[in-house]
């Protein structure tokens, strides 16, 4: 029974068959499917990933040889050419994107992890605990990130990927911690959170059982966001020459590339491919997440094309 | 009274994954210096009429047939450019939540005078116009220079209608002007609006779900319901005798301060938009429908010569559900 | 005002970490930190440099480690950082000043085109929505957002100043002029355009992005209907009622963008070897040159920290609510 003078005030006059229902994966995967950004930003995600698993069975070169003739031009036997060390561009591209994406993925599921702890219980518990999580989260924040990691790799003894993966964590995952930290604040006042609370469940069981499931969009875009920093990131450290410089990666490759001058010497194809590698993972990384945007928020979404149509003949 | 207002078989459709009929042909005719009510359930399609009135419209929303005949002019096929100098001057609006209808970066003064200054009038007049407007609603002119966060939520609608009656329009359209205030303050602005119309003689089409507000305001009502007209007349008829099953239910699902009666609500929510009910949308939800009403759209007839309805029981000199 | 004296405390609060964490750097080295320094520069370095680098830090005496975290604040109090074990005799804050400017210039130009450039390319797109600019902008910067800073600084280098040579290979100034007067001023700017570029390029895609879904947000705002019902002209509708509004959280978001803009400029920087914060830095790591570094990040954060205040006083300006919360 409803008893209509009592109604919330209207806002839209379409309210009607926009309650929002529990569907199967499958009609869920479908907008995604549709939307072009998120078709394209996959396959790039895809492709990257499809290089790093299946590496040693695309080239049979160790990256490390340097064994052939050295700046030489792609050619049938070196795909990319050679360094001026006389390595396979190719081989070391294959086996660098399965190290720049491993260190990517660890560090940006770290940092991810790392933000939803915080933001979350931040978020839930409020109080002193939010007061002091929250200071912390905008210190992160606002002190500049890249120079903090250049001297904290100076500092540390800075060998293999492991300390790098820390301090990407450590500086990463303050952005995240804030966003989720705002949502969980107002879906605290959600009548089946507080139903919850009213049940007796524990914070632990809300915050990870009931918030949790319904963030996953958001919590999504905040991993894509993570791993688009972390490689970017190690790429600039490792380009800086504060990796470990016997490793082969994308940002070594472009280190040696630009100490050894293969820009002067016009080798494009010695840092044309790490670096466009990053651009096009980044690329579909930030495709993705400008994906999850529009389908999260139908507001953003680019306009029908039936209305488009419609517009064009009014304007006629 | 001489008409003002007359909309002729106004229908408007929202485009998207499926186009929505929100508003369908409907009839209206509001007469100058009069308050017209419209009253019906959240998504009924009252709002929509208000932006189609005021050309408001959202971008994927579309008038797609009728006329809205204003002092002359068809609002419906009048260009952008067209409609502005009709906007304020003419018609102006009052909308729900003064908290959301005002800029919160500009002083109340800047938004009273921005419409003034718009229609050709110097700033100067403006600000002493917009001193005299808030004196008007019994606000202090020394609010001028404040920002709308400063105000309460019931200054803030008095400085809206304030801003309403800046150019002196014909009509003034009031959206659900006092669901967001507490009854005290609601009381105070119904009277202050009432006051004011009988000064400056403009038409109110005063929009709401609340049956009793409108009781106490309106000179006519109109009921809607998903999309359509389902009953029009003056005031005291549709309190003492509405004549289609969904006014009676309405009046019978708010308190009245007057008798002391059961409180009974309609069960069921309203139809779909997006595929209504064919033949009378009520009828799913109607008490005392008839076989026909499944199949057949009811007819609007004339109950008398100010009061019309459409039902099925009110065929053939039926008396409808009385 | 209490906003404003919120923030300061917050800010003062944020300082203070980052000198704390400067505290504790050198006593995350493993084993004895002067130990570890003599060991690894083998007697290349000036004695005098390392002691001083010791003494500022209160790596010399066995006192507290609370009396030697006094003891370097007060250090730090009046301006001193410490030696340069580079530079050496050079002071770290002398060397430092000189590359400051340098940076905030590069830094402030760009960002300040990159920030008007995108918060209009924005605000349009989401005014236009669907025309051809909002199905093109957004994305396409979006792209360009996600290259890496130093790449496309790399590829700028090799078209436009060593393949076709309209632009310097590197540094602030040509070899004909040295430092800043009003004289130099073509010279300065010719030098910053590639620099320049790179950063714009790079982060006018988060404001763009930003100000375009603010803007749609606000755009359906009742105020945006109600002075659309004034009969108010387009463009006052687009910049008083709708941009005004959108601008604020841009604003508020300026401490996040600055970090990633600043890592992006120091990288930026290094390749073009231009004499700001960021290359000295860059060169105080190849150095070891402990002082240096801790000093160059000292000064970018306490940077930034400068410029979120100027941010906030700009935000108190914009929106009438924060002058009194």
């Amino acid at each position: 029974m409803q008893i209509m003078a009592l109604d919330p005030p209207p806002r839209q006059d379409m309210g009607a068959g926009r309650t929002r229902k529990k569907k199967g994966l499958l009609t869920r995967a479908a907008p995604f499917l549709r939307n072009r950004k998120a078709v394209s930003g996959a396959v790039l995600l895809v492709f990257f990933l499809f290089i790093a698993v299946f590496a040693p069975l695309l080239t049979k070169i160790n990256p490390d040889s340097t064994a052939f003739m050295p700046l030489q031009p792609p050619s049938a036997a070196h795909p990319l050419g050679t360094t001026s060390m006389g390595q396979d561009v190719f081989s070391q591209f294959v086996w660098g994107t399965q190290s720049s994406l491993f260190v990517g993925v660890v560090a940006g599921v770290g940092a991810m992890v790392l933000s939803v702890l915080v933001g979350m219980l931040s978020g839930y518990i409020g109080g002193v605990v939010d007061e002091v999580l929250q200071l912390i989260t905008n210190i992160f924040l606002i002190i500049p990130g890249l120079p903090l990691v250049i001297v904290l790799a100076a500092v540390l003894p800075f060998g293999g990927n492991l300390p790098m993966i820390i301090v990407i964590v450590l500086t990463g995952w303050a952005w995240g911690a804030r966003v989720l930290r705002s949502q969980v604040l107002t879906m605290r006042e959600l009548p089946y959170v507080e139903s919850a609370k009213m049940g007796g469940e524990s914070a632990w069981n809300i915050v990870f059982r009931e918030l949790l499931p319904n963030m996953i969009s958001l919590i999504f875009a905040n991993l894509l966001f993570s791993i688009l920093y972390a490689v970017l990131t190690a790429a600039g450290l490792q380009f800086l020459g504060l990796g470990d410089l016997k490793a082969v990666n994308w940002g070594t490759m472009l280190y040696w590339s630009d100490t050894e001058g293969a820009l002067l010497s016009g080798a494009w194809w010695w840092f044309v491919p790490p670096g466009l590698s990053i651009a096009l993972l980044g690329a579909g990384l930030s495709l993705l997440n400008y994906a999850v945007d529009e389908l999260t928020n139908p507001k953003l979404r680019s306009l029908p094309l039936r209305l488009r149509a419609l517009r064009r003949r009014r304007a006629s | 009274m001489t008409v003002l207002c007359d909309i002729r078989n106004l229908s408007v459709t929202y485009h998207g994954d499926v186009d929505v009929k929100a508003v369908q042909d409907v009839n209206l005719t509001i007469r100058r210096g009069e308050i017209f009510g419209l009253a019906g359930e959240s998504g009924c399609g009252k709002s929509t009429i208000v932006l189609a009135l005021t050309r408001l419209l959202d971008r994927d929303g579309e008038i797609s047939g009728g006329e809205i005949l204003f002092d002359g002019q068809d609002l419906a096929r009048l260009s952008d450019a067209g409609m502005r100098p009709l906007r304020w001057s003419k018609i102006s609006l009052v909308t729900q939540s003064a908290m959301s209808s005002l800029n919160p970066v500009l002083t109340i003064g800047e938004q009273i005078c921005d419409g003034m200054v718009a229609h050709g009038v110097t700033a100067r007049e403006a600000w002493s116009r917009a001193g005299e407007l808030l004196r008007l609603v019994e606000v202090d002119p020394g609010r001028l220079r404040s920002y709308p966060h400063e105000l309460s939520g019931g200054m803030r609608q008095r400085v809206m209608i304030a801003m309403a009656l800046a150019l002196r329009p014909q009509l003034i359209v009031m959206d659900e002007p006092t669901t967001a205030l507490d009854v005290v303050v609601q009381q105070q602005i119904i009277r202050k609006v009432k006051e004011l119309q009988r000064e400056f003689d403009f038409a109110v089409l005063f929009i709401t779900h609340d049956m009793s507000l409108l009781l106490a305001i309106a000179d006519r009502i109109a009921i809607m319901y998903a999309g359509e007209i389902v009953e029009v007349g003056v005031a005291a008829e549709i309190r003492d005798a509405p004549r289609h099953p969904y006014t009676k239910g309405l009046l019978q699902s708010f308190p009245s301060v007057f008798e002391k009666r059961e409180l009974i609500g309609i069960p069921g929510s309203p139809p779909s938009m997006v595929s209504p009910p064919t033949g009378c949308r009520f009828a799913p939800r109607c008490p005392v429908r008839l076989d026909e009403c499944a199949s057949v759209a009811p007819p609007t007839v004339d109950v008398s010569p100010t009061h019309r309805a459409a039902c099925h029981l009110l065929g053939e000199g039926g008396q409808g559900c009385v | 005002m209490r906003y404003l004296l919120r923030r300061a405390a917050f800010y003062a609060v944020a300082l203070w970490a980052a000198v704390t964490l400067n505290f504790a750097l050198p006593r995350m080295m493993p084993g004895n930190p002067m130990q570890v320094l003599v060991a690894k520069f083998r007697g290349r370095i000036n004695p005098d440099a390392l002691y001083a680098y010791a003494k500022l830090f209160g790596l010399d005496r066995h006192v507290s480690l609370w009396a030697q975290y006094w003891q370097y604040i007060g250090q730090l109090l009046h301006g001193n950082l410490g030696v340069s074990l580079g530079l050496y005799p050079e002071t770290v804050s002398a060397a430092l000043m000189q590359a400051l400017p340098w940076t905030l210039f590069l830094l402030g130009l760009s960002t300040l085109i990159s920030f008007i450039l995108g918060t209009l390319l924005g605000m349009v797109s989401a005014w236009r929505r669907g025309s051809f600019l909002d199905a093109v902008a957004p994305t396409v910067f979006t792209l360009t957002g996600s290259f890496p800073y130093f790449w496309l600084a790399l590829l700028l280098l090799y078209f436009f100043a060593f393949q076709l040579p309209w632009f310097p290979l590197g540094h602030a100034y040509g070899s004909s002029t040295s430092g800043w007067s009003f004289a130099n001023l073509p010279d300065i700017l010719y030098h910053a355009v590639l620099p320049a570029l790179t950063i714009v390029v790079t982060s006018i895609g988060g404001w763009l992005l930003s100000m375009r879904n603010n803007m749609i947000n606000t755009l359906s705002e009742e105020y945006v209907k109600v002075a659309k019902a004034k009969g108010l002209s387009d463009r006052r509708i687009m910049m008083t009622y709708a941009a005004r509004n959108a601008i604020l959280p841009n604003v508020t978001s300026f401490a996040l963008s600055l970090g990633f803009i600043l890592s992006g400029a120091i990288l930026t920087e290094v390749v073009f070897s231009y004499p700001g914060l960021g290359y000295t830095l860059f060169q105080a790591v190849g150095n070891m040159d402990y002082p240096m570094m801790q000093g160059a990040l000292l000064l970018i954060a306490l940077a930034v920290l400068v410029a979120n205040f100027i941010a906030d006083l700009v935000y108190v300006k914009l929106d009438p609510r924060a002058r009194q919360g």
